[in-house]
């Protein structure tokens, strides 16, 4: 039998209700329902993947895929001509710019790496002399 | 607080605790400092720690698909915390949020340009002539092509779960097949290639992963360090970035397409990628249960560089979890330090 107390503490019916819930997949059932979903995520996954590896299916996939981008494309051109038109900044301009400042950040790496090549080779000690082989009977040999 | 609000309350926070429990931290949490910057992309550099000091820097390159951060995942669960706590100084290449000036940026751009420049940069910081370069995933890749180039200052090469020969039997392989996918076409109607078309891609390579997730969380629901390790992991993987749009042609074409990466035949900046060039030591991971690198090609590594020392560290994890497991700093990362420490 509970008492008022106890309601309060537990929080009262409500709170028996949704503590009921929150305990959903313990126990029994929750094991009958644990197994029933790992069935069903394995089955899935196998059917999935088969799917996913059927070559008709990519197939289609494929073509609506690039269906979808020229369509995308084709707006693309449509939107950066009426923009032209109209005398406007495009986004084309400024990936011309930024084509520009691309190609003079190459050549300034390009220079650094050879700037640093070079300074790296005369920091190397220079080797030394390759020594001659003294000619025989020379008088060092005899010393 | 009414009896039905405490009692909603707490069910809602058994029930589901990652919408309930404030927002979450995203991004680095080890401290560091940026040293260098190139439009978009930093250069982090996080200090050594402890008494002992290695000679050789450490730099990281990441994959350019998500962000650089999982690195420093969560606080006593990061890689680079681990190997500074090692001594290591570790510099990571943080390529930020790709725009419109990312556009037309190449291959090329990508690995000797920023790739060069951090190895570079910490050339310069630490005055030492070579690092320990350090790729993840595809960033794996480009600094193999970086390392092919300009071996020079590359003291030893770490791939983790690095994709090296792409005609493999995984569904990536499979999907980019020129047949059945045009990624010139995708570059031709976005530009750089958005998040959302990355992350279904990704999404649908273990579609059942979406949903045993979340019962994994119910399960799993009273126990903290699980839900933080959940809400941390979710956040980082819908965190993604545009894939810059030239780059990703080439990548695609050059690696699931042609596999010319592979055979020697990529070429960048006009010079071909040979990684029988890459004569560094060269310490190929593997996970196990890599689902989206599998095994055989990040393994194909070791049979093509022209590395003598060479080795592979298994290790029985998913692609993720290499850098994100509760077992990694106890049994992954030790015995990568060992191995850098080895050649320091």
């Amino acid at each position: 039998m509970s008492t008022n107390t106890d309601e309060k503490k537990a929080g009262g019916p409500w709170a028996q209700w949704l503590n009921g819930f929150s305990s959903l997949g313990q126990g029994a059932g929750g094991d009958l329902y644990r197994t029933i979903l790992k069935d069903w995520e394995g089955w899935f996954g196998t059917q999935f993947e088969k799917l996913a590896r059927s070559e008709s299916f990519l197939e289609q996939v494929g073509k609506t895929l690039e269906g979808t981008m020229f369509a995308r494309a084709q707006a693309n051109r449509w939107l950066e001509q009426s923009i032209k038109a109209m005398r406007l900044p495009s986004v084309g301009d400024m990936e011309e710019v930024h084509k520009r400042l691309d190609a003079i950040e190459r050549r300034l790496d390009a220079i650094t790496e050879r700037l640093e090549r070079a300074g790296a080779e005369a920091k190397k000690p220079a080797a030394p002399a390759p020594k001659r082989p003294a000619p025989k009977g020379d008088p060092v040999d005899a010393e | 607080m009414s009896g039905f609000t405490q009692a909603f309350h707490e069910a809602a926070r058994r029930i589901v605790p990652i919408e309930l429990r404030g927002p979450e931290r995203a991004g680095w949490h080890t401290p560091h400092s940026v040293v260098a910057e190139r439009g978009p992309v930093r250069v982090l550099h996080f200090a050594p720690r402890g008494e002992v000091r290695r000679a050789t820097p450490i730099v990281f390159a990441y994959s350019l698909i998500n962000r650089a951060y999982i690195l420093d995942f969560l606080p006593g669960r990061s890689l680079v915390e681990h190997l500074t706590g090692q001594g290591f100084s570790c510099y990571v290449i943080d390529w930020g949020t790709p725009g419109l000036g990312e556009r037309f940026k190449t291959w090329g751009d990508y690995a000797l340009g920023h790739v060069g420049h951090a190895v570079r940069t910490a050339c310069e910081r630490e005055g030492v002539d070579g690092v320990h370069l350090y790729g993840y995933c595809m960033g794996g890749t480009l600094a193999l092509s970086y390392a092919a180039l300009r071996p020079a200052q590359v003291k030893t090469f770490v791939a983790m779960a690095t994709p090296v020969d792409f005609h493999d039997d995984g569904l990536l392989s499979r999907w980019t097949r020129p047949r059945f996918f045009d990624a010139g076409a995708v570059v031709d109607a976005f530009g750089n290639v958005p998040t959302w078309l990355m992350e279904s891609g990704f999404r649908f390579l273990a579609p059942m992963g979406n949903v045993s997730k979340w019962r994994d969380l119910w399960d799993n629901r009273e126990k903290a360090d699980f839900v933080a390790t959940f809400r941390a992991l979710e956040r980082w993987s819908s965190d993604n970035v545009p894939f810059p749009g030239e780059v990703y042609r080439q990548y695609i074409r050059d690696t699931y397409q042609t596999n010319a990466f592979v055979r020697g035949e990529m070429v960048v900046d006009g010079e071909r990628v040979n990684l029988g060039d890459l004569r560094a030591p060269v310490l190929a991971i593997l996970a196990q249960n890599d689902h989206i690198v599998p095994r055989a090609s990040a393994a194909a590594l070791l049979e093509i560089v022209g590395s003598d020392d060479k080795s592979a560290l298994e290790l029985p994890t998913g692609h993720i979890g290499l850098s994100t497991s509760s077992k990694a700093p106890r049994d992954f990362w030790p015995r990568i330090a060992d191995w850098l420490a080895a050649r320091s």
